[in-house]
């Protein structure tokens, strides 16, 4: 398998035509999970709104659970335990939401570990994927980490950090290989071109702009409609964005749900609310589209 | 209140959960304004108010003189479809007549900001997960663009998430968040996590993220003084004032690492934000003091800071203001440039959502008000327009007395991108080459971040000569921009004054000056350095401050390095690559600090090789017992049976022994040769060899185990535990008759405890008859029920056995408050006790019964009496509470209960402690894989233990591999049921003296230098005195100081200690002690006009008061001088 991957490695377009592709079909439910790189797209939704484009007509609700500075072992998610504790906590948010398809985007984190990181990675990835398997059967696509700012000048920490990501997204791609998963290259259609950032490993408004094509094509799709043509439509998937995320990843969580939801504890009750809010917002994005 | 709103409160059920908020403040900024108290020679006037500004939590002044102010009326929660709304305000006084006369929304959109920093063309903001960058860009002071800095900030409690950021005079920003809090943060140097309590330092400019310090449980407060030292306030702790350093770690809930530094005010109430006085519009006396906000009890709280070592000694004084009114929220304070002291004040009578709904209609969320307090009669200081002068006109601001303009013309050079600024310092210093000016140099260059570092460096600490500068705090302060430099890139970062880059021994050189420097301060800043520099060879170099005299930071920072580092320097120790070389008391504190256990071959050599003393010796078989692993276990007990080693190192080792098999089941391979040790002619050894046979169920022990359970006292106890452990039919048969020789002599608990061991339910007969006849509540019958309790089965085992029985009632009242502190199923249990004990239930009051003891409480309770209820020993109150800085430590400090918590909530806490948990109380159960049960305070989680605090403050240390589960339960550690034998008028005085705790009155504990902890003497040899505490007013009462024939005379005799700073004269003022006779350390003294005056030597020294048997003194003795300050440790 190995030894194939190297063989066909110059021939990308060969590669392609092979390997499974992901098509999404009507209604669907799409889960980004990941890290910063998903996150940060919750508050201006240039990613979603891309995709929400590129399957024009499907109908597909997405629902971002991207968490800054996490790892397939899920250490963002965990409050007061350990990693273990968020692991458990996607899989019961999984289990509630019943994604059809999970894109994953993970390794940017790890990948500062170099290759020291690199086997702890594939091993708590795997044991991610059979728990996306277990809670909620979703397909999986598995994205590479971006890629970096490389400019030596502006963010010498970062310099030769792309070839960590590079490395890491080949081990990616091998690991959907072996699983028969979609893998989308993002790293590859963003090496080489130039980003503003913040900081050299996370974006502007402007930058994800530029990349939201890029992460389309990465998934195999493609829109002629770009998100700056729809400035209402990113402003419906935004205000839901923030709905969600108060849903998912409430404030207060200890009176709420943790442990000191005994002193008072009635507040719970209101997140639930946020469900028809998000299911109208929903509506308005489906209602939005351009005629097919 | 009318008439009209009782009936109405009578008839609205929501308004019940607290009822002492019936009275709603008024809103009027007038009527407010009234109730303000101020310290002398200052006046107060309204800034800002709504409209202007509500509810505002961080302000700060921008290079201009306009005051930000980040606001939130969605505070505590976001409703489901509510837009986020919340402001980002401007707020200018453009005829600089003390009020804001403009007031522009910067921005409006925001979820809950609580952190504002206007700087860099624009302003940070801390927005809820996000740390934000806004700004204007066309001119009109409205927010245009907004990016993310960074994300991933928790947000679990709302009044903890990120906030108070503050800009440091090294050009980083720092911004806090507290307990609850874990974040998880993408930076450019990779993912940066802090769970729990810290501040953040963050270099704008790199993207650069650390974390400065830990713990606190809400570091609100945060400044800088001249030197770039850090001080801190807590908004839900009180400690005071907290040094902060860098690495520095306070309490936390539970604690971030095992060991932690204090605060310098214990027993202060909650504090928010945090300044500090400079400039000129405050007179001398008043520069350099700290002032900071008691949000709950509506003050504003002043403190005196004095250098003491490497960190500083505070002292409160008097009150800058206070006031009775409910909703003066006092939340953040800073100096504005005209001078002033500014006050946010968040105006709320609701403080807090974890116990008031979330949307309870009595919360505010539409008024808000900035005050200002000025020097009567003292000119404003002049606004300073920065953008305007020349180069070298901004640098000669570097020596303004207000901090503030330091900051900014420091700011302002960064912004002018400077090509040639390394000529430029050097030009300024040459004409000021005072330390002020150096340092102030030194910061523009570090936040100009110009190539400027071998000028750092060569004005720092001047090619080596670290004493050039003769002048400590600047010479700390530079060892704190080195140790930056080394943190953002190395040693390579090290350059000499023409550029070359130091080689690795030159620099190794440096470090070791700074370690030796004279002055504590700089000896701190270079371990915190060397721990940066994150090496085997900075741990060795870090080890050499302990040739220097040593205080609590240092001792801390070194620790610290030499924990976290263990993994790198120890096996290169071990490797020879560093070897302590003539520092063997560095090697010793270095392997104690490690905690590791392949360290314990390295103790036991030096413990062999007898270095250092006995008592450090003594120290490291502590750690040997939570480390030692099956390798090394023979050799530990081949040292306690060696007779040439001392007996209490012995006994030591046994110890360490027992240690090692409660948490991790080692065991000796050849135990056989512990038996001899049972007979040894020292009682420690003998005593631990007994425990230990039991553990190790050595059968060799047998026969002498039941010599000793024959005899008397803890050796015998201790044998008959050790017998049951061996376990058997022998041993049933053994302890069976033994105990039916023993009837109602002292030891029959201690044989029933060894036969619960044994069988726990063939022994339940017997200790149920042992209960039925016992007519007191003993320290024997509490560790029956113990045994009880920590037994998974237990509860119920004892419940079934108590059918049909009966129980004088205070063994079951004591037996019932011990399981009501329990987690666990323990109803049944429960039950069964009220039953037998034939006691009143605990019942909650209905809300007619809380309406009318709530108004008992207010029109008869008698807080005078309460305070003498409060001070009963059977009610065990103090025990477990301090009021203020003195006594028990187990639960919240009562300090100021009653300007925070409503009546209702005193009254349901002291009937129902479960029902209300004040937050970091609650309660973990632990149940071990041996099914045993423990509940305690959560005090310390990591990979290898769980530290748990028990209800009688005793801290027990678990074993991860020996836990099977771990739960945090709603029970209080407050037994239930204290306050069951107090008739109802001792219950109402006691909650109206509750009530009154930390209002304006006589029940406010004033810091102002009174011995609050004493110790009287109760035995006629003057050994062993009990301690004793001041009543809230700082009085002693007689009746709280036994009488006892000490010299034939039937006298009260009680001492207290106070530590002398710098030698000389000690002025201490006696009050309503006309017939007290006074000795200080043993030598007879006396009081003149009501004050006694000593010349004392640095140090601690005992003050005795000797009273006679009649006396109708009610003394209060205070310390005035600056120069000493009482010391409230709870033992003499």
């Amino acid at each position: 398998m190995f030894s194939q991957l190297i063989l066909f490695a110059g021939f990308a377009t060969l590669i392609a035509a092979a390997e499974p592709v992901w098509t999404p079909s009507k209604n669907e439910t799409v889960v980004l999970l990941g890290d910063t790189f998903f996150e940060r797209d919750y508050r201006q939704g240039h990613l979603e709104t891309a995709l929400t484009l590129a399957t024009a007509g499907k109908n597909i609700r997405i629902r971002n659970l991207g968490w800054s500075g996490d790892t397939p072992r899920c250490e963002s998610r965990s409050y007061f335990g350990p990693p273990a504790e968020g692991f458990d906590r996607l899989r019961k948010q999984l289990a509630e939401i019943k994604p059809t398809t999970v894109i994953a985007c993970y390794g940017a984190v790890d990948a500062f570990e170099g290759e020291v990181g690199m086997q702890s990675f594939l091993k708590s990835y795997q044991t991610l994927l059979q728990m996306i398997q277990s809670s909620c059967g979703a397909k999986v696509v598995l994205m590479s980490p971006p890629a970096v700012v490389d400019d030596a000048k502006r963010y010498p920490s970062l310099a030769g950090h792309n070839a960590q990501r590079e490395r890491y997204g080949k081990a990616i791609r091998d690991l959907a290989a072996s699983q028969s998963l979609v893998y989308a290259d993002l790293f590859g259609r963003m090496k080489g071109q130039t980003f503003t950032s913040i900081n050299g490993v996370t974006f502007t408004d402007e930058d994800y702009a530029k990349i939201a094509p890029l992460f389309i094509q990465s998934l195999g799709l493609s829109s002629k409609a770009t998100p700056q043509q729809h400035p209402s439509l990113r402003d419906v998937i935004v205000a839901k964005n923030h709905l969600f995320f108060q849903r998912w990843r409430p404030q207060n969580e200890i009176y709420l749900f943790g442990s000191r939801k005994h002193e008072q504890g009635r507040n719970g009750a209101e997140i639930p609310q946020f469900d028809p809010l998000i299911a109208q917002k929903e509506q308005l994005i489906f209602g939005t589209f351009p005629n097919p | 209140m009318t008439r009209h709103s009782l009936i109405l409160l009578l008839l609205s059920p929501t308004l019940f959960a607290q009822r002492n908020l019936r009275e709603i403040p008024s809103t009027d900024p007038g009527v407010q304004q009234q109730s303000f108290k101020l310290a002398e020679g200052l006046e107060v006037n309204l800034f800002a108010s709504e409209p202007m500004v509500r509810k505002p939590i961080q302000m700060a002044w921008d290079a201009r003189g306009r005051l930000w102010v980040a606001s939130s009326a969605i505070y505590p929660h976001i409703k489901p479809g509510q837009t986020q709304s919340d402001q980002i305000l401007i707020l200018e006084d453009t005829d600089r007549d003390g009020k804001a006369d403009k007031s522009t929304v910067f921005y409006e959109g925001l979820l809950i900001p609580t952190g504002i920093w206007p700087q860099d063309g624009g302003v940070y903001v801390a927005n809820s997960t996000e740390l934000l960058f806004m700004q204007d860009t066309n001119g009109d002071d409205k927010c245009d663009t907004s990016k993310v800095l960074l994300s991933g900030f928790g947000t679990e409690d709302t009044h903890h998430i990120l906030h108070t950021i503050k800009g440091g005079p090294d050009g980083n920003l720092y911004f806090n968040q507290s307990v609850y809090i874990h974040s998880h943060i993408e930076t450019p140097f990779g993912v940066r996590r802090l769970m729990g309590t810290g501040i953040w330092q963050f270099q704008p400019r790199t993207g650069r993220l650390e974390v400065f310090s830990m713990g606190q449980v809400n570091p609100w407060g945060h400044i800088f003084d001249d030197w770039g030292q850090s001080f801190t306030t807590d908004g839900a702790f009180g400690e005071g004032i907290n040094y902060a350093f860098p690495g520095a770690t306070f309490r936390c809930l539970p604690n971030q690492l095992p060991r932690i530094l204090t605060g310098m005010n214990p027993g202060q109430p909650k504090q928010c934000g945090l300044t500090q006085i400079t400039g000129t519009h405050f007179s001398t006396e008043w520069q350099g003091q700290l002032i900071t906000c008691d949000f709950r009890g509506h003050r504003v709280n002043r403190f005196a800071l004095t250098e003491e070592g490497s960190g500083y000694r505070s002292k409160q004084l008097p009150d800058l203001m206070s006031s009775t009114h409910g909703s003066f929220r006092p939340v953040d304070v800073n100096i504005g440039p005209d001078g002033a002291i500014y006050l946010a004040d968040w105006f709320n009578p609701i403080i807090q959502h974890g116990e008031v709904d979330f949307r309870d209609p009595r919360r505010d969320q539409v008024h808000g008000r900035i005050w200002r307090l000025t020097m009567k009669g003292r000119p404003l200081a002049t606004p300073t327009d920065l953008t305007k002068p020349s180069d070298a006109d901004v640098l000669e601001k570097l020596k303004s007395p207000d901090q503030a303009v330091r900051y900014w013309a420091k700011q302002e050079i960064k912004s002018r991108k400077i090509k040639q600024l390394p000529a430029l310092l050097d030009a300024f210093l040459k004409k000021n080459p005072s330390p002020n000016a150096i340092i102030e140099a030194i910061w523009t260059a570090q936040t100009a971040d110009v190539a400027t570092l071998p000028w750092v460096l060569q004005h720092g600490w001047l090619d080596g000569k670290s004493d050039r500068i003769d002048h400590p705090q600047t010479r700390a302060a530079v060892v704190r921009v080195v140790r930056q430099m080394i943190v953002n890139g190395g040693l390579a970062n090290l350059t000499n004054a023409s550029g070359q880059a130091l080689s690795q021994k030159e620099c190794e050189s440096l470090f070791q000056q700074f370690c030796a420097d004279a002055h504590p301060r700089v000896r701190l800043e270079a371990v915190n350095l060397l721990r940066a520099w994150d090496t085997p060879r900075a741990i060795e170099i870090a080890a050499s401050v302990l040739k220097q005299p040593m205080d609590a930071n240092i001792d801390f920072a070194l620790w610290r390095g030499c924990y976290e580092l263990s993994t790198a320097w120890l096996p290169a120790f071990r490797r020879g690559e560093i070897s302590f070389a003539d520092n063997s008391q560095g090697l010793l504190f270095a392997l104690k600090a490690a905690n590791q256990a392949d360290a314990v071959g390295l103790l036991l050599d030096m413990i062999e090789k007898k270095s250092g003393t006995e008592a450090q010796r003594i120290e490291l078989f502590g750690i040997i017992g939570s480390t030692v692993d099956q390798l090394k276990i023979d050799y530990v007990l081949a040292f306690a049976t060696e007779p040439r080693n001392g007996p209490n190192e012995r006994s030591a080792a046994l110890k360490a022994l027992i240690t090692a098999y409660q948490q991790r089941q080692v065991k000796a391979r050849h135990a056989s040769s512990l038996a001899a040790l049972l007979g040894d002619k020292d009682k420690g050894v003998a005593l631990a060899a007994t425990e230990l046979a039991g553990w190790w169920k050595l059968e060799d022990a047998r026969t002498s185990l039941e010599t000793l359970a024959r005899g008397a006292g803890t050796l015998a106890s201790t044998a008959q535990l050790s017998i049951a452990r061996l376990g058997g039919p022998a041993a049933q048969t053994f302890l069976e008759q033994l105990l039916t020789t023993r009837e109602k002599s002292p030891g029959q608990a201690d044989i029933l405890l060894a036969l619960m061991q044994l069988d726990l339910a063939k022994a339940t007969p017997a200790v149920v008859t042992f209960l039925g006849a016992q007519t007191e509540a003993t320290p024997g019958t509490a560790a029956l029920i113990d045994a009880y309790l920590t037994r998974q089965q237990g509860p119920a085992v004892l419940a079934s056995a108590l059918e049909g029985k009966t129980l004088k009632t205070n063994v079951a009242s004591q037996a019932l408050q011990k399981t009501s502190a329990t987690g666990g199923d323990t109803k049944a249990l429960m039950d069964a006790l009220t039953k037998a004990g034939g006691l009143t239930p605990i019942t909650a009051l209905d809300a007619a019964q809380m309406t009318q003891l709530m108004n008992e409480v207010k029109t008869n309770g008698n807080p005078q009496r309460g305070e003498a209820v409060y001070r009963r020993l059977e009610l065990q109150c103090a025990t477990c509470h301090a009021i203020g800085p003195v006594g028990g430590i187990i639960g919240p400090n009562l300090v100021s209960i009653g300007s925070s918590a409503p009546v209702d909530y005193i009254i349901d806490s002291l009937l129902l402690p479960s029902k209300k948990i004040k937050e970091g109380y609650a309660t973990a159960m632990i149940q071990l894989k041996d099914g045993a049960n423990h509940t305690g305070y959560l005090t310390r989680e990591d990979e290898k233990e769980i530290l748990l605090t028990d209800a009688a403050g005793q801290v027990r240390t678990f074993s991860k591999n020996s836990v099977g589960k771990k739960e945090i339960i709603p029970v209080s550690l407050m037994p239930a049921g204290l306050t069951n034998g107090l008739r109802r008028d001792e219950l109402t005085d006691l909650v109206r003296f509750l009530s009154e705790l930390g209002k304006e009155g006589a029940y406010k504990v004033q810091e102002d230098g009174t011995l609050r902890q004493w110790f009287a003497h109760n035995q006629p040899d003057l050994t062993n005195p009990a301690p004793v505490t001041t009543w809230v007013d700082g009085s002693l009462s007689p009746k709280d100081l036994p009488v006892i024939a000490h010299q034939q005379i039937r006298q009260r005799l009680v001492d207290t200690k106070v530590e002398v700073i710098t030698a000389g004269e000690v002025v201490l003022q006696v009050t309503a002690a006309d017939d007290a006779r006074w000795e200080i350390d043993g030598k007879a003294t006396s009081a003149k006009d009501g004050a006694i005056k000593l010349k004392l030597e640095k140090g601690p020294h005992v003050l005795r008061m000797i009273l006679p048997e009649n006396t109708n003194a009610r003394p209060r003795v205070r310390l005035v001088s600056p120069n000493a300050k009482p010391l409230h440790a709870a033992t003499l």
